[in-house]
């Protein structure tokens, strides 16, 4: 190639993910498009890394990964504050997350900036993260003693409050599991269920949202330093464009991934029947509760009185959970 | 780029290098000479989340599973008893090989434990009968080599997990390939021995004899109900299933009055020195795929497929090439780890079902197990014999080769025979 | 060089223990998961850690079994004196990979104690816990290597290089039977 930077990016799974139709496209056209060629860069997902994706802000930190992607729900291991844009049962449509990740974004950069040295480049969810059951589910009463696989705490205490049992295990085993019943539902975005072929065993969609499983694309703070300060200043332009691109993305793989699975109108996700159980209003009710006795204690317990207040005075001040 | 890796591969492999230390040696050396970037610092976190992998907690479980059976003598019980069934036919013992180990494989999920559990009670039946030499080797070595086709398998539970395929179906589907590859396998021994006109055996058993030797048969199916029947039952995951496997052997080997301390020392040690083994393979293997992936390598081979505009059928036939040729030559764990993630998405683009395509890839790991120079289950089955060149099993194992290839064939040719068990 | 074979046999034992009692916990948490709908939480979770800990402390022994896969092809074939540098190049080969292995091991758990890193589960292990047992199994097994090594170059001053077979040699043909002699005898016992 004839640029004259070459960005080393480690983008996302390539499996359901934005891998293919988004990220690909901007770090290898359109960065070189707008740039003259003064940019060029190359990438590679996750899974071809064989990567797990919990070690790519380490790895960041270490100078490894120059730009990359990854889930804060990932590494909330390494800090709760990471939790923070993500509780369970908080956001409940797309806007409001938004929102969420908005104010609570300098938290964030904060925490990346000072404990990993990266510099946070901008956030972008996945999906609606929803129940997928192969059990007749009814509501959120109907959770109780079922088995559910889930892949995080907040979701796990949302999900035991409710009265089920939490299961962990990986992805790839999750289909099989609910079609033999070792477990009954699972939790993941409405869109990652669908392309995984996850409507064509369970029957029924919950669409209870638990979370947006947010990502975070970033830099090493060296890295970054050392670009020329007109590269970053278009980049920067760059990446904004290509936040909002991504945020509108997720609102349509969000709908198409419900109404695909549901039966309803589908137009590049897999065509399935699964019964949408409603949402009713005491359900909403309770999970208000739930958010409220369960949920938070717990995100304050993991993070502390001090991060806890500075969630609530950015965030919870406009997701009032009751 | 890639001839330097290749060669330096190669070369290190040659001069007795352990495996491990290679792939490591390679991805540190491409690391330092080809980017400015320190890829090796990712070596920890990679190490730390492959060996951290629950599913490969099968790995020792499966391989403790097989201990317990050897040690306890059931493996020994089983083939005596197969021998006496299958004797007769032209071929006579070899055949008891292929069936013990199609048998011994439902219960193990590795080949390399297939073939030295076998080729440890086979081998001694050789020397007594006075069989021909060369292919009664090969038949343990490709026999050995179902232990990954036949559920459960290691090799089929990695797969699963780089390519996100649920290793349920893997294992539905791979159930009648393997019985058909062991089915070709004797064929292939009774069309042998009939051009040698050799390996008839005149040893008769009784009806009598016959069936009393039946129950020794048993705990291998008991142990094999376990660990599929609590799979499709849904009361297990695949690695669950190999506890429970483990600890099915342990109530047999107890109620043969064979379970003791001893026993279960000389195990353990077994274990944990074959596991680890694999697993310094698995890490660095992990390892050396990342600094391929960032140093674009992979993308150089998607590119040049991709580029190359080929139809889905030409795609496979060029994938089963690279593997039989690469097969040669390296070690099939790393095989499977650094190339996967690069080859699987093509085929899978290519409209390739990854159930199927994960059946295929076993029969190309189990090929790559019996080429020459590099092929484990050659130098297991060697490592039992006391005497004699590694020629002899080398060229034993070449009919079984071909088959395996005409199995593979079959398959491309015939997906379907794959597809049509995985779904249910 | 005696005491590090003890402890490396010592070792394996309490890890294939280990492995053991995670598949008898694995049997737990599937009956009363089938039976009550209760699960042990975290059964997968503690038997990864077992097995990475496991599989650290398990492969000094594997080195001192000369166990770790060589290609003998060529090496069969070779003389007393080009075996013997075969087998230095191997070791130093393997000391190399695991010197840059532990390091950047001791990396991870030093990153998650200073970070306070706790699983991303229920559970919510602190992670420098397993890790620091992790690295302190490479350790050992970088320990041994050096060990080997020193052995290696004593023969090599005492002009004794054929000997070098039984400390760092490929497992030869009769030694491998030798052990599945013992073996069967094991179970005649
Ligand atoms: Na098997
Ligand atoms: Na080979």
């Amino acid at each position: 190639q004839d640029a004259t930077l070459n960005l080393n990016v480690q983008g996302g799974w390539s499996s359901a993910g934005y891998y293919k139709d988004f990220e690909v496209p901007f770090w290898t056209e359109r960065l070189p498009e707008v740039s003259g060629g003064r940019i060029g860069a190359s990438i590679t997902s996750l899974d071809a890394s064989s990567l797990k994706g919990s070690e790519v802000f380490r790895l960041m930190r270490m100078g490894v990964i120059d730009f990359g992607t990854s889930a804060l729900g990932y590494v909330a291991g390494d800090d709760p504050v990471n939790e923070g844009p993500d509780l369970a049962g908080v956001a409940l449509d797309i806007e409001t997350e938004r929102k969420v990740l908005e104010a609570y974004r300098p938290e964030l950069v904060r925490l990346y900036t000072e404990k990993y040295g990266i510099r946070p480049l901008f956030f972008y969810p996945a999906e609606a993260q929803v129940f997928w059951c192969n059990a007749p589910v009814t509501g959120l009463a109907d959770l109780e003693g079922l088995k559910v696989r889930t892949g995080n705490r907040t979701v796990a205490d949302f999900v035991s409050a409710a009265g089920a049992t939490t299961v962990t295990m990986p992805f790839g085993e999750v289909v099989t599991s609910l079609q033999r019943g070792v477990i009954d539902c699972a939790v993941t975005g409405t869109f990652s269920g669908n392309a995984a072929g996850w409507a064509e065993t369970a029957t029924h969609l919950y669409p209870l949202v638990m979370g947006w499983s947010p990502f975070m694309y970033g830099a090493n703070q060296r890295v970054w330093d050392a670009l020329p300060e007109d590269v970053r200043a278009l980049l920067t332009e760059e990446f904004d464009r290509f936040e909002d691109e991504l945020w509108v993305a997720a609102a349509r793989r969000n709908e198409e991934g419900l109404n695909c699975s549901t039966g309803g109108s589908c137009t590049f996700g897999k065509p399935f029947d699964m019964t949408l159980v409603p949402v009713t209003p005491e359900d909403d009710a309770r999970r208000g509760e739930i958010v409220r006795e369960v949920v938070l204690p717990a995100f304050r317990d993991r993070c502390g009185a001090a991060c806890f207040d500075e969630w609530q005075a950015r965030v919870g001040a406009f997701v009032d959970p009751s | 780029m890639p001839v330097v890796a290749i060669g330096l591969l190669l070369l290190l492999i040659l001069l007795a290098v352990p495996v491990g230390a290679v792939l490591g040696l390679l991805g540190l050396v491409l690391d330092q000479v080809f980017t400015p970037m320190p890829m090796w610092r990712a070596i920890g976190e990679i190490s730390w989340g492959a060996s951290t992998e629950f599913t490969l907690m099968a790995i020792p479980l499966y391989i403790l599973l097989g201990e317990i059976f050897l040690r306890s003598g059931i493996a020994s019980d089983m083939y005596e008893a197969l021998r006496k069934w299958l004797v007769w036919l032209p071929g006579g013992l070899m055949h008891a090989n292929i069936a013990a180990s199609t048998l011994f494989a439902a219960t193990s999920g590795s080949s390399v434990a297939t073939a030295a559990t076998i080729g440890t009670v086979a081998l001694p039946q050789q020397k007594k009968y006075g069989y021909g030499e060369r292919m009664f080797l090969g038949s343990i070595a490709a026999g050995g080599t179902l232990g990954i086709l036949i559920p459960p398998s290691i090799n089929m539970i990695i797969y699963g997990v780089l390519t996100n395929t649920s290793i349920p179906q893997l294992y539905l589907a791979a159930l009648l390939p393997g019985l058909v590859l062991a089915t070709i396998f004797m064929m292939t021994i009774i069309a042998g021995a009939g051009l040698t006109r050799s390996g008839r055996v005149a040893e008769r058993f009784s009806w009598t004899e016959k069936r009393a030797a039946l129950r020794h048969l048993l705990p291998p199916g008991a142990i094999f109900v376990v660990i599929m029947g609590s799979i499709y039952a849904g009361i297990a995951t695949p690695t669950e299933a190999a506890g429970l496997g483990v600890l099915a052997a342990l109530v047999l080997a107890w109620s043969r009055r064979r379970l003791n301390a001893v026993l279960l020392m000389a195990a353990f040690e077994n274990t944990m020195r074959t596991t680890g083994m694999i697993m310094l393979i698995v890490m660095l293997a992990y390892f050396l795929n990342f600094v391929l992936t960032g140093l674009g390598l992979s993308q150089v081979i998607a590119d040049l497929l991709n580029g190359a505009d080929l139809s889905p059928l030409q795609t496979i036939l060029l994938v089963i090439a690279f593997y039989l040729v690469l097969g040669c030559v390296m070690e099939t764990l790393s095989m499977m780890i650094a190339t996967l993630p690069i080859v699987a998405p093509i085929v899978f683009a290519a409209g390739y079902d990854p159930v199927w395509f994960g059946v295929v890839m076993m029969m190309l790991v189990e090929l790559a197990m019996i080429t020459p120079p590099i092929g484990v289950n050659l130098y297991v089955v060697q490592g039992v014999r006391t005497s004699g060149s590694i020629r002899d099993v080398i060229l034993g194992s070449m009919p079984f080769v071909l088959a395996i290839l005409a199995m593979i064939l079959f398959l491309v040719a015939m997906p379907d025979v794959v597809t049509m068990f995985a779904g249910g | 060089m005696i005491f590090l074979r003890k402890l490396s046999r010592l070792s394996v034992r309490i890890a294939g223990g280990c492995v053991l009692l995670c598949a008898a916990a694995i049997g737990i948490e599937v009956v009363m998961r089938r039976l009550f709908g209760l699960s042990l939480g975290g059964v997968d979770e503690i038997s990864s850690y077992v097995f990475a800990t496991g599989v650290a402390w398990s492969l000094a022994f594997t080195l001192l079994e000369r166990a770790h896969i060589r290609i003998d092809l060529l090496y069969e074939q070779m003389p007393a004196r080009a075996r013997f540098a075969a087998d230095l190049l191997g070791l130093l080969s393997l000391l190399v990979v695991s010197v840059v292995l532990l390091q950047q091991a001791a990396q991870v758990a030093c990153t998650s104690w200073i970070f306070g890193t706790r699983s991303n589960t229920p559970l919510g292990v602190a992670l420098w816990v397993p890790q620091l047992i992790w690295v302190a199994g490479l350790l050992f097994f970088t320990l041994c290597q050096l060990a080997l090594l020193i052995a290696l170059l004593r023969l090599a001053r005492a002009g004794r290089i054929a000997h070098s077979g039984h400390l760092t040699g490929i497992r030869t043909h009769s030694e491998e039977t030798e052990d599945y002699m013992s073996q069967r005898n094991t179970e005649c016992q």
